[in-house]
């Protein structure tokens, strides 16, 4: 006997992430889904662009990490709530994970909320968590035929943060190269250079991030 | 390595599926796989029999259409072929993929 099934295989994670969205947006908060490789500087992203956003702003993190809770205990020093979720081994987050999380996160008065995914520039792409919107933080020393060679990652951000800008001339990364392998991937990305350590280009990030609020 | 969850996931599609049709051995399964979904097949392969062992699933042969994406110009919508800069009809630049990120179980077969 033969079963026409005809379902996306992520369906019971996508409906799920749905339902996570319809929930945020009804309090009021706008969230990303920050991913990029281990040590591409996500969380130093996160721990200099907290202080900047206008002081009304209010922001909670969610850290997913496959163990420790560092990268949450970093964040918490800005001042937000920090959630930590440990996949215990697994290479991404899921909507499921994220729902437990959440519950632990006290939303009065947040409006946005920053989900860093594991470390990963593969797989963390195709679970949807609910976000509103994706961001891809990409260092310079990565390389820049990135976005051609990892283009489920690419094809999905909103934004990308071209990080480590300030030790460009210590790399060969060729900036043309690596918008054009955007262009073919993900022409509607916005692209921003950024250092996190000198915060380079964090004034056009605050922007990016003040712009969406809803 | 996320083709574990993936696989665990689809698995759970189809015990759901199978029971209400009666089936308590599946033989065939058949997905559907954008070239852009990153999705290494042998290790979902590996995945699926990995976490097929003594359930219905076990020894099913996975079968695996992969899915191309679309390149289409959006001036025209003339269908491009892959690597194309520009238009062969119109010459605009401004192309964009569609589809290859598909992850779909299409059938499966089984008594």
């Amino acid at each position: 006997m033969k079963i026409n099934v005809m379902s996306d295989i992520l369906k019971a994670n996508d409906l799920l992430a749905q339902g996570i969205r319809k929930e945020l947006e009804g309090r009021g908060i706008v969230s990303w889904n920050i991913m990029g490789s281990p040590g591409s500087g996500k969380t130093l992203i996160l721990e200099h662009l907290i202080p900047l956003l206008p002081p009304h702003v209010k922001s909670a993190v969610v850290e997913g990490d496959l163990a420790t809770s560092k990268d949450a205990e970093r964040i918490a020093k800005t001042g937000v709530q920090s959630m930590q979720i440990n996949t215990n081994g697994a290479c991404h987050l899921d909507a499921a994970m994220l729902r437990s999380a959440l519950s632990g996160i006290n939303f009065d008065g947040i409006s946005i909320l920053f989900i860093e995914n594991v470390g990963n520039l593969v797989c963390p792409s195709g679970f949807d968590l609910g976000e509103n919107g994706r961001i891809i933080v990409l260092s310079v020393t990565e390389g820049d035929d990135k976005p051609e060679k990892y283009p489920s990652m690419f094809r999905t951000a909103d934004l990308v943060l071209l990080n480590k800008i300030d030790l460009q001339k210590q790399t060969d990364f060729n900036i043309g190269r690596f918008s054009e392998g955007m262009k073919k991937i993900n022409p509607d990305a916005k692209i921003l250079k950024v250092s996190a350590v000198n915060e380079t280009g964090f004034a056009q990030l605050v922007q990016w991030v003040v712009d969406r609020l809803p | 390595m996320h083709e574990l969850s993936i696989a665990q996931e689809l698995l759970d599609i189809i015990f759901v599926n199978a029971e209400e049709a009666g089936i308590r051995s599946v033989s065939e399964v058949n997905l559907r796989i954008g070239e852009y979904a990153g999705i290494f097949p042998d290790s979902l392969q590996f995945a699926f029999e990995v976490l097929s062992q003594d359930k219905m699933t076990e020894g099913a042969s996975l079968n695996i259409e992969h899915v191309a994406p679309r390149f289409v110009c959006q001036k025209c919508q003339t269908e491009l072929k892959r690597g194309e800069e520009r238009c062969n009809r119109c010459g605009s630049s401004d192309i964009r993929m569609i589809g290859g990120d598909e992850l779909e179980l299409v059938s499966f077969e089984g008594e």
